[in-house]
């Protein structure tokens, strides 16, 4: 039992006074916790500080809280008379925390990488989706990171807002933030600091480029289509890592375990250009928990006027198989989705009334929960139907009414196999491959899908979810 | 040389089809043999569903949702050994039973709607305008509405979305089967098939009703809670001369998916202070404008010289054209492979199956009495809890609001006093009355108790937005827990349980008390066979 504990704030080593920014400053932030004979309680990590999002390079550009703004915000949430200063959004599920790209955790004594998570923002925007319903983003912890769920249409645009008043000091501009770091190594564990073991962290923080973190606000006003935000940047200031250390007695030290078992995604990427493909990894992990597939069109990516973080399905999936060398594993039948733009008399998805009905993509919905969720159903979730009818109607409204497109509806739906079996089952993939063979309406051109949706090549981003050990003493990290 | 890669038997979920075809009717029977060769599997928290494809194939172009979920297709299961013929478990009324559960044991139904085509509103009752009213059917459940449309995608001119334009698209659910034997109620557990030789399952589909309900209309965001008196049309009525056509006559404040019609339905219409419907007609189309929907007809009209026309098809009308069609229907199995250790357990002289279950006991009440005794003639020995669902019986297919799903309210039924009476014993000590104002938190305290003794704890009792805080929104349940939650089990073999009912009025109908007793079972398979112990 430890008898005492330590509450510390550190600032990263190299703060400046400008914040940290892709544009307007420093993209990289370095914290180092020091070598100490201490626990570091994970649990208890947050990084604190402020955000403030610019529309221009000077500071004046700060966006003011002036009466005729706000009075766009709350009359008009819907998009009318807005003004260039608040006419960006930010992922809703995940907030500020998609700002950040990737996160290196590296041992302070040997300059050892201990954890690396590429493509950070995007798993944690997928499991942000699976936190609560829409209530829960109002009232609960991701509102202290600005991930508002589907409360995003109405409630973001405030968050633009610092007050950029002469009267108020730097210090209080902006919007005050305050975040768990989700990388595996940080989950729930007590960490040794002491030089025998970790030797003290240095915690890396990549930043996001503006165009992968900033979208375009639209809400199906005509008026506020053509506000470009391509001089918009965010900026972090004043941040501070927070949280606490153990100090262990004897006992403690007898007892720790210098071997720690973590949750661990590893991200690989992959292109879709056709109807039939194929893809195969070697992820080389020995306790893979399950595979998880999540797909972004070409025009997502660095297209400002639309959010990269929302996760459709192939457009028209009919069928879809998940192999394991070769042999259909752990589903050992095609998942198919019915209707699709194949089956008899199917019509065109832009004439259905709910044209997230023309493909609901079921059991491949079911499986993907599975998959990221060890087994089982989340208990609570955004990503229903619900989400895909909105994500699924503003894309055709994209295509047919382009003045009056919305863009705020994001969808967090993929294709997922789980090996755990709800029961903790592992499977190992050293050497051996993951395929996942897709038979989808991508590249068809088919008359029955949506023009601009299946005409394009997909991204596919792969999340192979495992489980890894590393040994706090030796810094051998075993995938 | 590098190792080979072996590939071995594993953990993995396969799929079995039904053994008697692919395409059912409603009031089919599915049978399913799972193999003894797959060892255990694992049921207990949803790893093994049915897959299947349901159609709305009636007889006429109609809309309709399920009343509940995908479960409510499924009236029956009855699960046996396929190495004795053993009869090891039988579930009546199973879908009945799994729209109690789903009220009450989940917190958050996003998975189940878009998956299980669960509808919008998972609950039963609600209270409006002074009374409590069963669940009614909005076709419209909010500001994108797609839940409730699932099996009957439109187009937007109305048509079903197809370009026949008058079948509807067929459309995938995934149903968990929850089994006592595959360890669904209560803890977690994996089942083993290949001690029980093999289990044949059999499942009966529902009745067309009560499984499906029509959509009804909903009109300036209000549903139209009985299409039988309200005109559908302007409230004033449409004046409907002799000769005139009834083309484009216009649904005020509603849109084409709220309307509840698709193109090709028939339409009866009648005079406005009428009850025999004069005229029928087909729509042939329709179309949005502005914030109502013009609809037109295929036929001329009548309903008399100067006479205000209101349409008279009734939802009952339009149930009796109601039917579906289950397509395409698989079991996904997920089979667990034993180490050897247990596999050798498994298989060896005797083996005990512990699971937990229920059993249903039917009663009726008459109109005319005030006082009621419901007799349990239950034998089980590890019984746990008991719940008795109180519907009235000419209302059970009702097409808007079957109450085999949604109950009945103990104010509705003036029931004022409840008891239960076991072992000579009388619980609660003092009987309560589960009215709405009166004992009402008794009566949940009462039913979150029985759900813990079977360790599956209440997590919602339903929508308590508005009035309805005031009232039952979940199905109305009169409940008994017998033991704490855990091992420990109560013996009714001897107990002559009853349920005593007071009553502070006469009924109009006669109310049916279907009755669910929840017990552990164990199946103990030893050389001289296998034996069920009740």
């Amino acid at each position: 039992m430890p008898v005492r504990k330590i509450n510390f704030s550190l600032p990263p080593i190299n703060e400046t006074s400008a914040g940290f920014s892709p544009k307007a400053g420093f993209p990289i932030i370095k914290f180092t916790i020091p070598a100490q004979e201490v626990l570091l309680e994970t649990v208890s990590l947050r990084l604190r500080g402020r955000f403030k999002v610019q529309t221009g390079s000077a500071a004046s550009t700060l966006i003011s809280p002036n009466t005729t703004i706000l009075d766009n915000i709350d009359d008009n949430p819907n998009g009318a008379n807005m003004t260039n200063a608040t006419a960006v959004s930010i992922p809703p599920f995940g907030g500020i925390k998609c700002s950040f790209d990737k996160l290196v955790i590296q041992s302070k004594k040997t300059q050892q990488e201990l954890s690396s998570v590429t493509n950070y923002s995007t798993y944690l925007s997928l499991r942000e989706a699976r936190f609560g319903i829409t209530s829960d983003f109002r009232n609960s912890l991701p509102c202290r990171s600005f991930s508002l769920g589907s409360n995003a249409a109405v409630a973001q645009r405030r968050l633009m807002i610092s007050d950029s008043s002469n009267q108020t000091q730097d210090k209080d501009k902006g919007q005050e933030f305050s975040i768990k770091l989700d990388v595996d190594m940080l989950q729930n564990k007590l960490l040794h600091l002491g030089v025998d073991y970790l030797g003290g962290l240095q915690i890396t923080i990549y930043l996001s480029p503006e165009s992968a973190f900033f979208s375009t606000f639209q809400n199906g006003v005509a008026t506020a289509q053509g506000t470009a935000i391509d001089a918009f940047r965010y900026i972090l200031q004043d941040l501070r890592l927070e949280g606490r250390y153990q100090v262990p007695d004897a006992t403690d030290l007898k007892t720790y375990q210098s071997t720690i078992a973590m949750d661990t995604q590893l991200n690989l990427l992959q292109d879709i250009h056709s109807s039939r493909s194929a893809t195969t990894i070697t992820p080389q992990a020995q306790m893979v928990k399950a595979m998880t597939s999540v797909f972004l069109l070409q025009d997502q990516t660095n297209n400002l006027d639309q959010s990269q973080y929302s996760f459709v399905q192939p457009a028209g999936v009919r069928e879809v198989n998940q192999s394991k060398n070769s042999a259909r594993y752990p589903l050992k039948f095609p998942m198919k989705s019915v209707p699709n733009y194949s089956t008899p008399n199917a019509e065109n998805v832009t004439s259905y009334y709910f044209p997230s009905l023309a493909n609901p993509s079921t059991e491949l919905r079911l499986q993907f929960e599975r998959a990221l969720n060890d087994g089982r159903l989340p208990a609570y979730t955004s990503a229903d139907l619900q989400l895909t009818e909105k994500a699924m109607r503003q894309m055709v409204l994209a295509v047919l009414s382009a003045t009056t497109s919305t863009n705020l509806a994001v969808d967090s739906v993929g294709i997922g196999c789980d090996y755990t079996m709800g029961i903790g089952l592992t499977q190992s993939f050293r050497n051996q491959d993951y395929s996942l063979l897709l038979d989808s309406g991508v590249n068809t051109q088919d008359g029955n899908l949506l023009a601009d949706y299946a005409d394009q090549s997909l991204l596919q981003q792969i999340f192979v979810r495992n489980t890894s050990l590393l040994d706090t003493q030796s810094g051998i990290r075993t995938m | 040389m590098s190792s080979a890669i072996v590939q071995s038997a594993q953990a993995q979920s396969i799929s079995l089809l039904p053994i008697n075809g692919q395409t059912f009717s409603p009031g089919g029977k599915l049978v399913w043999e799972i193999p003894p060769d797959l060892g255990l599997i694992k049921a207990s928290r949803g790893e093994t569903y049915l897959v299947f494809t349901v159609r709305n194939n009636s007889s006429t172009p109609l809309r309709w949702m399920l009343a509940t979920s995908g479960q409510a297709l499924i009236k029956d299961v009855t699960v046996f050994s396929m190495a004795t013929g053993q009869q090891l478990e039988s579930l009546q009324n199973y879908n009945q039973a799994m729209w109690i559960l789903d009220q009450f044991t989940q917190v958050e139904h996003g998975i189940q709607q878009s998956v299980e085509g669960m509808v919008s509103e998972p609950w039963s009752l609600e209270f409006v305008g002074g009374s409590v009213e069963r669940k009614v059917v909005p076709s419209y459940d909010s500001a994108d509405g797609v839940y409730n449309s699932v099996f009957s995608p439109i187009d937007k001119t109305g048509k079903p979305a197809t370009t026949t334009e008058v079948v509807f698209p067929a459309w995938q659910v995934c149903v968990p089967l929850k089994l006592g034997i595959f360890g669904a109620f209560g803890e977690e557990k994996l089942c083993p098939v290949i001690s029980l030789g093999g289990l044949r399952i059999e499942m009966t589909l529902s009745d067309a009703q009560p499984a499906c309900v029509p959509l009804c209309p909903v009109i300036s965001d209000v549903p139209l809670r009985a299409p039988i008196t309200t005109p559908l049309f302007p409230t004033a009525g449409i004046v409907v001369e002799q000769g005139v056509n009834l083309n484009t006559v216009n649904v005020l404040n509603t849109t084409i998916a709220k309307s509840g019609l698709v193109v090709g339905q028939v339409v009866a219409f009648a005079s406005q202070g009428g009850t025999s419907n004069v005229a029928s007609s087909a729509i042939v189309s329709m179309t949005e404008i502005g914030t109502s929907v013009g609809v037109s007809f295929n036929d001329t009209v009548d309903c008399g010289v100067g006479v205000s026309g209101r349409i008279a098809t009734t939802a009952a009308q339009w149930a009796s054209a109601l039917n579906y069609s289950v397509e395409a229907v698989e079991l996904r199995v997920q089979q667990m492979v034993p180490p050897p250790g247990v596999l050798d357990k498994l298989t060896g002289s005797k083996v005990d199956y512990s699971f937990r279950t229920f059993e249903l006991f039917y009663d009726s009440i008459p109109a005319a009495e005030r006082r009621h005794q419901v007799e349990i003639h239950s034998v089980a020995s590890r019984a746990k809890s008991i719940m008795a669902f109180l519907y009235d019986s000419t209302e059970e297919l009702d097409e808007n609001s079957p109450s085999y799903f949604y109950g009945t309210d103990p104010d509705t039924l003036n029931l004022n006093s409840v008891q239960f009476f076991i072992n000579n014993r009388l619980y609660p000590l003092q009987s309560y009355d589960p009215r709405r104002t009166r004992d009402r938190p008794q009566t949940l305290n009462e039913l979150q108790k029985a759900f813990e003794a079977i360790d599956m704890p209440v997590k919602s009792f339903g929508d308590a937005s508005g009035a309805n805080l005031d009232s039952y929104s979940n199905s109305f349940l009169i409940s008994r827990a017998l033991v704490r939650s855990g091992d420990f089990v109560y013996n009714l073999r001897e107990a002559e349980p009853s349920i005593r009912l007071g009553f502070s009025g006469t009924r109009t109908n006669i109310t049916r008390v279907n009755t669910f007793v929840w017990s552990d079972r164990v199946i103990s398979v030893g050389p001289d066979g296998m034996t069920l112990l009740l």
